[in-house]
């Protein structure tokens, strides 16, 4: 029977960071950047979140340690579902 | 914000999964599932659901790779202690989905596949149901791709008032 990795969203690297994978719409990220005070992102991607239009799905790579980092984004089509999901 | 009122919630099975791994244009499926399940303005980000113990037999299967393949499409929810009773995977789904219309939009859908349909229709549990339907193939393809066109219009008009 095959093992189940739990493999779920997240992982741990070798500093005890934990790392997401979230998939959600660009203006929830944007509410989140907004109003979290623990967040930390540079200030170029920022500026390309901002610039995502409204509705559109990301993809949303973060590392939860002290404090929670937007590491990057992307616009999710149908090449990044084939690559990343199947 | 996109937010959209769908009037149904959408559970769905291993068999459903299975199915859609095997359906040609999966990936047109997979990303209405993902926009459905994240703009919901009842449940954001846990429109679609599917048990636990439906995506552990989809992994086991290799229908898909593991847990975060299938949470892009549905939140993975804990098979709650209420379920331990019943071993009958259809049971399990039909008891949930009721739960599910617990709430808004107290109507839900369980999605399957074509060659199960019949055992969901004759489970005594499913009997004059009305806020729970079972859905599969082309009638769930059809439900996907009306809701992913609620969707895009909600965006359409969002963005065109964001302009104003």
């Amino acid at each position: 029977m095959t093992e189940i990795k739990d493999e779920e969203i997240k992982s741990v690297d070798k500093d005890g960071k934990i790392k997401f994978v979230e998939f959600e719409l660009v203006e929830d990220l944007q509410d989140f950047i907004a109003a979290s005070s623990d967040v930390q992102i540079e200030e170029d991607l920022k500026g390309e979140i901002n610039k995502i239009i409204l509705g559109t799905l990301v993809k949303v790579e973060m590392e939860i340690g002290s404090p929670t980092k937007i590491i990057s984004v992307k616009e999710v089509d149908e090449d990044l579902i084939a690559r990343e999901i199947n | 914000m996109v937010s959209v009122k769908f009037d149904y919630r959408i559970i769905c099975d291993n068999n459903f999964l299975k199915w859609l791994s095997k359906y040609p244009n999966k990936n047109r499926l997979i990303s209405h599932l993902m926009h459905i399940k994240i703009s919901s303005l009842d449940h954001r980000k846990e429109h679609n659901i599917i048990l636990e113990s439906e995506a552990k037999k989809a992994i086991e299967n290799r229908i898909f790779k593991n847990k975060q393949a299938i949470g892009t499409c549905f939140k993975i929810i804990e098979d709650p202690e209420f379920l331990n009773s019943h071993k009958d995977e259809t049971t399990k789904t039909i008891f949930y989905a009721i739960f599910l219309a617990n709430s808004k939009p107290y109507r839900t859908y369980i999605f399957t596949a074509d060659d199960k349909i019949t055992e969901y229709k004759k489970n005594p549990h499913y009997n004059n149901l009305k806020s729970v339907t079972v859905k599969s193939g082309e009638d769930a393809i059809r439900i996907l791709e009306s809701y992913y066109l609620d969707f895009t219009r909600e965006r359409e008009f969002q963005r065109e008032y964001k302009k104003k």
